[in-house]
């Protein structure tokens, strides 16, 4: 797209134009990629401001081969994980209890399931939240995984593992709820 | 999407389909974000470029500094006056007349301004006039030959009303530089041959005497600190026993001399200033930490926005990653400025490293073949390094900065020295410093941080 690599080389430049309309093109997708490893919508918004500058500090060093939003997707995982790190005493891993006793919100719209996913997994523990993300949806091999969170590959799979088991819970609990309300509307 | 999929048989088939529902949702998934982020982000952008802006006019700012004190300490250790040569009688030329080992050197001393104004022409009938000699040994009668001053070429044709002997001259003119030139027309021969072959032998000298040197200098030293805290910020702080640490500072010099006494010394040091602080033991029952060091480091800390941030001696440090083998838990009971507490096993140092800039005078209290000499001076102190670590049983670990460090600071020196010619050009130096930072490098009100070093200064000099 000549339009893209138009708007990159003047973001590059210092354009602040052509920052905003990179920003827009992308806040929203990026957004949803900082929601899903922050804890909440705060450390989200955080995360989202850090990485654009991150981008557009260093919009200078991206060659055109490859996806723009690829490139811009990893700084906004790296920036999440890097506070990630930063906090990552903050709750031993063992400690459960603060996690599995929040309940999923009732919903019934198909359409915000979605949104529901996502607020499932911001309440796994920060280190399954990490894994299962990289995993499953960034598409991480363990090897990788354990590189960028300094952990064994072993944990890492127990790691992912364990979030399985609690979001497959919560899912089945929210899904059949939605069936119970559906098997009795007309 | 069937969910009926989802039973408890077939394990990877689960996952498969648990996968495959959360990628598909979360993948894409838009989401609008606040509507004043972008104008966050806009200000992010233009923050840095303010900052580093700043810092390099403060850099302009403190070089310009340096070599203003460089020009104004070298207008001020010019010596007036130039060393002339002595006249003697034709007649009385001493060649081959030999110069006694213990002659002191003689030394007369000229200012220009005083023989504009009044040169005291007397002639005395007895005796043929006495001029000045253009070269040492070479000296003719009567004329009026331009000698070299401060100010360049002048004619003298003088006569004294009193004459001196020759050798009172040299005392007399010693202590005072405005005196002028004055010849004896009673000196004896040989005298008037010893003086002509000084003033030869004192030239070459005095050509030497106004030089430049460099030099290499290597400092072995103990690098400590002076810090005080307000109230507030000190009981955020656990430990307060903070010790020095050796250390190793290393730098080039050029020193240029004006004369034989005075020296100045610019040049350019690396230097390191660091401390760290003791454990605290802090006994805990309810953990158990499988590698557990015997004592542990307990403070509080700040987290804000993911940044832990630890009041210390030398300022906050900003922990850029949680340290290995370390907790942080909420505290409970705290003062209400921190929310949670750091319990590690290690000890943090707080290090700085600085590009020293000197300039520094020399005063030689005894001239010989070793001289002795005091020091003293200032010197502009550039920040290049600012690091926090934490040493433990796992080795020692980069852990943050810490922060409010002025990137400029300046320092005041006082020492004393010896030097030990090696031949005409090396000699070596041993001299020791105590240098003390005049302004707190911590920016932070709340903190005064004043480093100091004493060292000892040896020194390998090759002059020219």
């Amino acid at each position: 797209m000549e339009d893209l690599k138009n708007i990159v080389d003047a973001c590059a430049s210092g354009d602040p134009k052509a920052q905003e309309q990179l920003y827009n093109l992308y806040a929203p997708k990026m957004f949803g990629v900082c929601m899903r490893y922050a804890k909440n919508d705060t450390e989200a918004e955080d995360n989202l401001q850090e990485g654009f500058i991150k981008v557009f500090t260093n919009i200078g060093k991206f060659r055109h081969e490859g996806s723009l939003e690829g490139w811009v997707r990893r700084i906004m995982v790296n920036v999440s994980l890097e506070k990630f790190r930063k906090q990552s005493m903050l709750y031993p891993v063992e400690d459960m209890a603060v996690f599995e006793s929040q309940m999923a919100d009732d919903t019934t719209s198909e359409k915000v399931s979605a949104t529901e996913l996502l607020k499932l997994v911001q309440q796994l523990p920060p280190q399954y939240r990490m894994v299962f993300n990289l995993y499953v949806v960034e598409g991480f091999s363990h090897q990788e995984i354990s590189g960028k969170l300094g952990i064994a590959t072993g944990t890492s799979k127990s790691n992912l593992a364990r979030a399985r088991e609690i979001l497959k819970r919560k899912v089945q609990k929210l899904f059949s709820e939605i069936e119970t309300n559906a098997n009795y509307s007309v | 999407m069937k969910l009926t999929t989802y039973n408890i048989y077939g394990v990877k088939n689960n996952n498969q389909n648990l996968d495959n529902l959360f990628r598909e949702k979360l993948e894409g998934l838009e989401i609008a974000p606040p509507a004043d982020t972008w104008d966050k982000i806009r200000s992010g952008l233009a923050q840095p470029e303010k900052n580093k802006r700043a810092a390099f006019f403060r850099l302009i700012a403190a070089a310009a500094l340096v070599v203003f004190v460089l020009v104004a300490g070298w207008l001020f250790t010019r010596e007036p006056g130039n060393n002339l040569p002595v006249a003697v009688n034709k007649q009385d030329a001493g060649s081959g007349i030999k110069l006694p080992e213990q002659q002191p050197a003689r030394e007369l001393v000229f200012d220009d301004s005083e023989v504009d104004k009044k040169v005291n022409v007397v002639v005395e009938k007895s005796s043929r006039p006495i001029t000045l000699a253009q070269q040492p040994n070479k000296i003719s009668s009567g004329e009026a030959i331009p000698v070299r001053g401060n100010s360049g070429s002048f004619r003298l044709l003088a006569q004294a009303r009193q004459l001196l002997p020759a050798f009172e001259i040299k005392e007399k003119l010693r202590e005072s530089s405005k005196n002028k030139v004055v010849f004896a027309d009673r000196l004896t021969p040989g005298e008037k041959a010893l003086v002509a072959l000084n003033s030869s032998f004192q030239n070459k000298k005095n050509q030497k005497i106004r030089s430049w040197e460099v030099g290499v200098k290597v400092s072995p030293g103990y690098g400590s600190q002076q810090a005080s805290h307000d109230a507030e910020y000190a009981s955020s702080m656990t430990y307060s026993n903070t010790s020095g640490k050796p250390d190793l500072s290393a730098g080039v010099s050029a020193t240029y001399k004006p004369g034989k006494k005075w020296s100045m010394e610019t040049g350019v040091y690396y230097a390191r200033n660091g401390q760290s602080s003791d454990n605290s033991i802090y006994a805990t029952s309810e953990q158990d930490y499988s590698a557990a060091p015997a004592s542990y480091f307990n403070t509080p800390v700040m987290i804000k926005r993911g940044q832990i941030a630890m009041n210390s001696t030398a300022g906050v440090i900003k922990f850029s990653k949680t340290p290995v083998n370390s907790e942080l838990s909420a505290t409970l009971d705290g003062n209400g400025l921190s929310t949670s507490s750091l319990l590690t096993g290690g000890e943090f140092s707080q290090v700085f490293d600085f590009v020293e800039v000197p300039l520094y005078l020399r005063y030689t209290l005894l001239d010989s073949k070793i001289d002795v000499h005091l020091m003293g001076g200032f010197s502009t102190n550039f920040l290049v390094g600012n690091n926090v670590y934490m040493s433990g049983s796992f080795g020692k670990e980069n852990v943050g900065k810490t922060a409010d460090i002025s990137q400029v600071n300046f320092s005041g020196a006082i020492g004393a020295g010896i030097d030990y010619t090696l031949g005409k050009h090396l000699s070596v130096s041993i001299e020791p410093r105590l240098n003390y930072y005049l302004n707190s490098i911590n920016k932070n009100r709340a903190v005064n941080y004043h480093p100091y070093r004493i060292g000892i200064y040896t020194g390998l000099n090759y002059e020219f």
